[in-house]
């Protein structure tokens, strides 16, 4: 059996954790719980006491500050989809959350947790990814920034510590020139754990490709991002064949296993597939229209 | 095993248990006699144990009864206005959605949800307000008539009540 403990606010939160630390209990965070009460009932994982979070409110804004979106990790997924900050300026994001679980699920599970329970096919994780996100990890006597990469440990674990908790992500709003996409293939439509999932950012002026991040998903022990990939595409132009090398390339760079969903040379395939799906639903959307942030500019319906 | 004292306010009435804090809700509801919440799965993935939660549709079987203190909790039984059947749950009848029965409770209550918050949705949006519930028996076409049919009813109800 395990305790919980109810708090309203992160220094009881943070307070809480040292002290269960300090006296050797097993203490995990508890969000929406959705993942980790499952896992504690199955007796995946132990723990002696859950901090349950949910309550604390101040985790659950979400804000745009000098062209930063600042989101609270306690946002759940239906929030997510309310936000017309994240509909319109973080649209990987959007569609991650759309495709993620069911309503039931989305209504109580937070952004946090699902990048904190660090699945590799966490859908929120992906996006977040592509969007180049930083986490704010919040301990007693201290604060600090760190890459979204960082947080993940493979095999759903993660390197936040006995007194950490994650409070809130950043990470630079897409505007105008800055295209994001989320795609995920599963087997069914609703409640369905991603076989491959990928989300990509990529920054276009003039034709000319100024940013590329590639994320994936149920490929590798952790949401993965293919820096690899990535290299000597900046600078090249957004062509249909530039697409083709990135998608023939993302096999060698991924991890895939057989499990009961699909098996590793599916996914292996399937990954370069969905990558270029991706690239080329930003190609669309770029060469539909492109003008920068103060709305000057012209219809392009040239693709090169 | 500690037990704890716990109160949850369940279709807008007090109740005070005495059990383990990580106990299922959907468990503690069965226990308190609202058999309407179903145990399909136990894992988030059927929606049989479907509860409105603060408003919001959410599994009962991934809440920890502890962490549903405080908070308001409607279930199947609490929809109808004392004894006569919800708009949905007459639909559900008049269009033959039901044959076992099982999942019916969650779904209802999903589309109570819908219902209160979209009275008029797209088919899109009522397939995705219903998404997270399964059913083995109907094949799901049914259903979706019946919640059609609610949403007609309802509307006609508030016009008659707005005059």
């Amino acid at each position: 059996m395990v305790y919980i403990i109810k708090v309203s606010d992160i220094e009881s939160a943070l307070s809480e954790l040292s002290t269960l630390s300090h006296n050797n209990k097993r203490a995990k965070i508890m969000a929406g719980a959705t993942d980790i009460f499952l896992l504690i009932k199955n007796k995946i994982i132990d723990a002696d006491v859950l901090v349950d979070i949910s309550d604390i409110t101040e985790l659950k804004s979400i804000k745009i500050e000098n062209d930063m979106i600042k989101l609270g990790s306690l946002v759940t997924f239906s929030e997510i989809l309310e936000s017309d900050i994240i509909k319109k300026y973080a649209p990987a994001l959007y569609k991650a959350a759309e495709n993620m679980g069911s309503p039931q699920i989305r209504n109580r599970a937070t952004i946090g947790g699902n990048v904190c329970h660090g699945s590799p096919s966490a859908d929120g994780a992906i996006a977040l990814i592509a969007l180049e996100a930083k986490a704010i990890i919040k301990s007693p006597k201290s604060q600090k920034t760190i890459d979204i990469n960082d947080i993940f440990l493979y095999s759903k674990q993660n390197r936040l510590k006995h007194d950490e908790i994650l409070t809130e992500f950043i990470f630079p709003a897409c505007y105008t020139n800055t295209y994001t996409e989320f795609k995920k293939i599963g087997k069914r439509n609703a409640l369905s754990i991603a076989v491959v999932s990928a989300a990509v950012k990529v920054g276009v002026e003039n034709g000319i490709i100024k940013k590329i991040v590639i994320a994936v998903g149920a490929v590798a022990p952790q949401p993965l991002r293919l820096k690899d990939l990535e290299i000597g595409i900046i600078g090249k132009k957004l062509t249909d064949d530039v697409i083709n090398k990135i998608s023939l390339r993302a096999k060698y760079f991924i991890s895939p296993i057989t499990d009961i969903r699909a098996s590793a040379d599916y996914r292996r395939e399937i990954t370069g597939i969905i990558l270029k799906d991706c690239l080329n639903s930003i190609k669309k959307n770029y060469s539909w229209s492109f003008r920068d942030k103060n709305g000057n500019g012209e219809y392009n319906t040239q693709n090169q | 095993m500690v037990m704890e004292n716990i109160t949850l306010k369940i279709n807008n009435q007090q109740y005070k248990v005495r059990t383990e804090p990580d106990k299922p809700l959907l468990r503690v509801l069965r226990e308190l006699g609202f058999k309407g919440v179903k145990e399909g799965c136990g894992t988030g993935e059927c929606g049989a144990c479907s509860i409105i939660f603060d408003k919001k549709i959410v599994c009962s079987c991934l809440i920890p009864v502890k962490s549903a203190e405080g908070h308001d909790i409607i279930t199947i039984e609490g929809i109808n206005n004392n004894g006569k059947l919800h708009p949905i749950q007459e639909a559900f009848i008049e269009a033959g959605a039901v044959q076992c029965g099982f999942c019916s409770p969650g779904f209802i209550l999903s589309a109570y949800v819908l219902l209160e918050k979209n009275p008029n949705p797209t088919d899109q949006e009522l397939k995705e307000a219903v998404s997270g519930n399964l059913c083995r028996c109907t094949g799901y076409t049914k259903i979706v008539e019946a919640i059609r049919i609610a949403a007609e009813k309802m509307q006609k109800a508030k016009k008659v009540g707005d005059n």
